[in-house]
């Protein structure tokens, strides 16, 4: 399969295999497989490939972010697919993933601040993108219900006025998993990663909501007790996006229900342990709210 | 599967409906060691004969999309002298180094040369062997007295394999060429990535992840991991290497 996906490279012009290279092989969980391609350890090229899942929609989402978000995105080449054989190319960039710890102690004017925050201004633009459709917030309550149909703390979440609240909200393209993972600091400050998500919602503050979330360690106690009492770059940052986003962070706070139940939607196709774990986290932020006044 | 997946997949995706739950093909671990065996590229019709110590090496052939034949080390030898059909891929799971440690069996033990020289006449010309092994140098194996007696006799016999670099040369003399050989991440049973061995891929790579994981570590836990992959020995953390290599046409 290897030397299929570098022929194919090769022929489209895009990664010279005639000069020496090294190759690093990451597996996914789901349905494909990525190779980071070096030169005497240089980054070069990220190939994202697959023999059994089309990649031919995240290779839209992956352009469309490209152009959206041009400096926190890595530089989208092109997507070709030969024979049942589908990549998708990326430049690749030099990075260091961050930590809870690492981003608590950014102050506003680091350039990872600065860029998320930049990131989030952006998004009012960015309401449509060709080959992109996203789950409207209109129809969110349908979808939602009709995917949560057995879930009695889905439902009665779903029948709160909260929902409507969110089914009015402007339409703002999502990156659709913005957590701590996808997010990484290079030289000149932020990166993001793993679009192929982007543009499934387009609810205002969901991403802010997943990477809150993904500070907070993904718990749901940490993430009210942070909300609660905390002064940090996390706090900053939650401020700063929703006012870059013209989202009340009231609004925001009460939304979260609804960011947790579409976060859950659409990790619905990650195996049967991330629906494990998503869903223990839908129990215990209910009862986060159950102690909480908000 | 393929297009089954294919087409269940893309409507999910794309948010445009649907409210089933996806299992992908990789979740499981088993699954993605099967994919790692399928990655370099074998000639058609793609005939695989795994060589297994146990049971559990008889997996690697689930997914394999051609024949699949299974056989012991000790059979080696018979079917080559037997005139058996040629293979256009062979699998090595946990077999050299351990081949050489079997006893018991009243039968002359195989040595890593050995079997890589009976594996090369088995292969079709562009056949691939492909396999993987226990790191001897790995922490986890040193700090281990079984482990320990092996990077000593891994050492002083002159076909240990264990290491990386003798790894690509006892592949090299066995007359394969087009050798690649990888540090499993994070271990074989539930295999995530393969990294570079050798060289400066390999450096920068355990350099850029020890970097990324700073807050994981103590102070001189972090100092000491970065030491070792300045040094160019990253690879003591990992447990098992992984290699392919081919016939020349």
């Amino acid at each position: 399969m290897l030397s299929r996906v570098l022929k194919l490279l090769q022929a489209e012009g895009w990664f010279d295999t005639a000069t020496p290279f090294e190759t690093s092989i990451n597996l996914t969980r789901g349905a494909c497989l990525w190779l980071l391609l070096t030169r005497d350890g240089v980054s070069d090229t990220y190939v994202k490939f697959s023999d059994c899942v089309s990649l031919k929609l995240e290779a839209q989402r992956c352009a469309a972010a490209s152009t959206c978000y041009r400096s926190l995105v890595p530089r989208f080449v092109g997507y070709a697919q030969s024979e049942g054989l589908e990549v998708l190319v990326c430049r690749a960039v030099d990075y260091r993933t961050l930590n809870p710890k690492r981003f608590r102690d950014l102050n506003a004017k680091d350039p990872v601040f600065s860029d998320l925050v930049g990131y989030f201004a952006a998004m009012p633009g960015t309401t449509e993108v060709g080959g992109v459709m996203p789950m409207h917030n209109a129809d969110i309550v349908t979808k939602l219900a009709a995917y949560f149909e057995s879930n009695a703390l889905a439902r009665r979440w779903l029948h709160s006025d909260t929902v409507l609240r969110a089914a009015s909200l402007p339409t703002m393209l999502q990156h659709g998993d913005l957590v701590l993972n996808n997010v990484g600091q290079t030289s000149a400050g932020a990166v993001i990663f793993d679009w192929e998500d982007f543009g499934a919602t387009c609810l205002p503050g969901f991403d802010l909501f997943t990477l809150e979330l993904s500070l907070a360690g993904n718990a749901a106690e940490n993430l009210f007790a942070g909300r609660a009492g905390r002064a940090d770059a996390i706090t900053r940052l939650v401020h700063d996006a929703c006012e870059a986003m013209r989202l009340a962070l009231d609004d925001y706070k009460k939304l979260t229900p609804v960011y947790a139940l579409v976060f859950r939607y659409l990790k619905r196709n990650y195996g049967p342990a991330v629906r494990e774990s998503m869903d223990r986290l839908l129990l215990d932020l209910d009862a986060q709210y159950s102690l909480s006044d908000v | 599967m393929s297009s089954l997946l294919r087409a269940s997949v893309d409507p999910e995706r794309s948010g445009a409906g649907g409210s089933a739950d996806v299992q992908y093909p990789y979740a499981d671990g088993l699954a993605r060691l099967q994919l790692l065996y399928r990655l370099p590229t074998s000639p058609a019709p793609r005939r695989l004969l795994v060589v297994c110590a146990d049971e559990e090496g008889s997996l690697i052939g689930g997914g394999w999309g051609g024949a699949v034949s299974v056989t012991a080390v000790s059979g080696l030898g018979a079917a080559l002298s037997q005139g058996a059909e040629r293979f256009d891929a062979v699998a090595l799971p946990f077999v050299l180094e351990r081949g050489t440690a079997r006893s018991g069996t009243g039968a002359p033990e195989a040595g890593n040369d050995e079997i890589l020289g009976l594996v090369r006449e088995l292969l079709v010309p562009g056949g691939v062997v492909v396999g993987h092994l226990t790191h001897v140098c790995a922490l986890r194996h040193l700090l281990s007295w079984s482990g320990g007696c092996q990077f000593v006799k891994a050492f002083l016999r002159a076909q240990g394999i264990g290491r990386s670099a003798h790894c690509v040369d006892r592949l090299r003399q066995a007359g394969l060429t087009e050798i690649e050989c990888f540090y499993v991440q994070p271990s074989i049973d539930a295999p995530m990535g393969l990294i570079p061995s050798q060289g400066a891929a390999s450096r920068a790579h355990f350099l850029r992840a020890i970097r990324s994981a700073s807050g994981h570590y103590g102070r001189i836990g972090y100092a000491v991991r970065l030491l070792l992959a300045q040094v160019g020995w990253g690879g003591v953390l990992q447990p098992q290497l992984f290699f392919w290599a081919r016939r020349p046409c």
